[in-house]
């Protein structure tokens, strides 16, 4: 059980033990990967926050209590890292000097599409897989993160809304606004080309 | 009375058209992404404090030891 194994993993790198924390990494990394992955797509300052998230992780472990939901405390310090890298891009003068900000933005549905799985059955799915992760790529970062929280069915609402950085009642509004938005994009991409 | 729609006491609306969506599946790591946050966690990992213990025990140990016998001596009074 996740809980259990959490509580496991804490002691043990409260104790000092450096591979728990490698346990840590490969049990929690990819959801944090995730996470950053699909904000900063393509972003190399992607890997950097990665990294940022389990140095932080690492600091303050010794005070974090038994029971820590350590992939909601992962995922919320992930999210306030986005928050912090996002308001200093938002003042950094040389993103004007980027001719074709998008273009090399990787497309976060490309793994998906070469997965190796088979089989009829998940071609559907995957399928629509492809297509919410093509829709999330274009909508807004802030839309985008709080979708990418939704989804997360590991994190409650009190864990969404710290990661935000709001309350419970405004993480009710921007998920609904978001969701508005992420069906436009959804019909949009549906809708045949003329 | 009804709220009014801006109200964070509104009910959610969910749109019809939105589809239920599926769960995202996680990223797999990069070999060399991973080893490089765990070193940069496992360095930045407070070293327990209890190995510390015992010697500081130790050398108020001896202190106390060489202060008793400097007054066997009579060096001390």
């Amino acid at each position: 059980m996740r809980g259990d194994d959490d509580e496991a993993l804490l002691a043990a790198v409260q104790a000092g033990d450096a591979r728990a924390m490698g346990r840590v990494v490969a049990t929690h990394g990819p959801a944090v990967h995730a996470l950053l992955r699909r904000m900063l797509r393509g972003d190399p300052a992607a890997d950097d926050l990665f990294q940022d998230v389990f140095l932080a992780f690492a600091r303050r472990a010794p005070e974090l209590p038994r029971g820590t939901n350590l992939h909601a405390w992962l995922l919320v310090v992930a999210a306030n890292r986005w928050r912090s890298n996002r308001r200093w891009r938002l003042v950094d003068p040389t993103r004007w000097l980027v001719l074709d900000a998008h273009g090399d933005r990787e497309d976060t549905a490309a793994p998906f599409l070469h997965s190796t799985r088979n089989g009829e059955d998940e071609l559907a799915s995957r399928e629509a897989v492809v297509n919410l992760e093509r829709a999330l790529a274009t909508l807004e970062e802030p839309d985008r993160i709080v979708i990418l929280l939704h989804l997360d069915e590991d994190l409650t609402n009190a864990d969404r809304a710290a990661a935000l950085g709001v309350g419970q009642p405004a993480y009710r509004k921007r998920l609904e606004r978001a969701r508005a938005r992420l069906a436009a994009c959804l019909s949009r991409d549906e809708r045949p080309a003329p | 009375m009804k709220p009014h729609p801006e109200s964070p006491r509104a009910p959610l609306s969910h749109p019809r058209s939105l589809p239920p969506l599926p769960s995202l599946p996680p990223y797999a790591v990069p070999p060399a992404l991973e080893a490089r946050a765990v070193r940069s966690a496992t360095r930045a990992m407070p070293r327990p404090s209890v190995r510390r213990l015992p010697d500081l025990a130790l050398a108020l140990y001896c202190l106390g030891e060489l202060v008793h016998a400097l007054r066997l001596v009579h060096v001390l009074p």
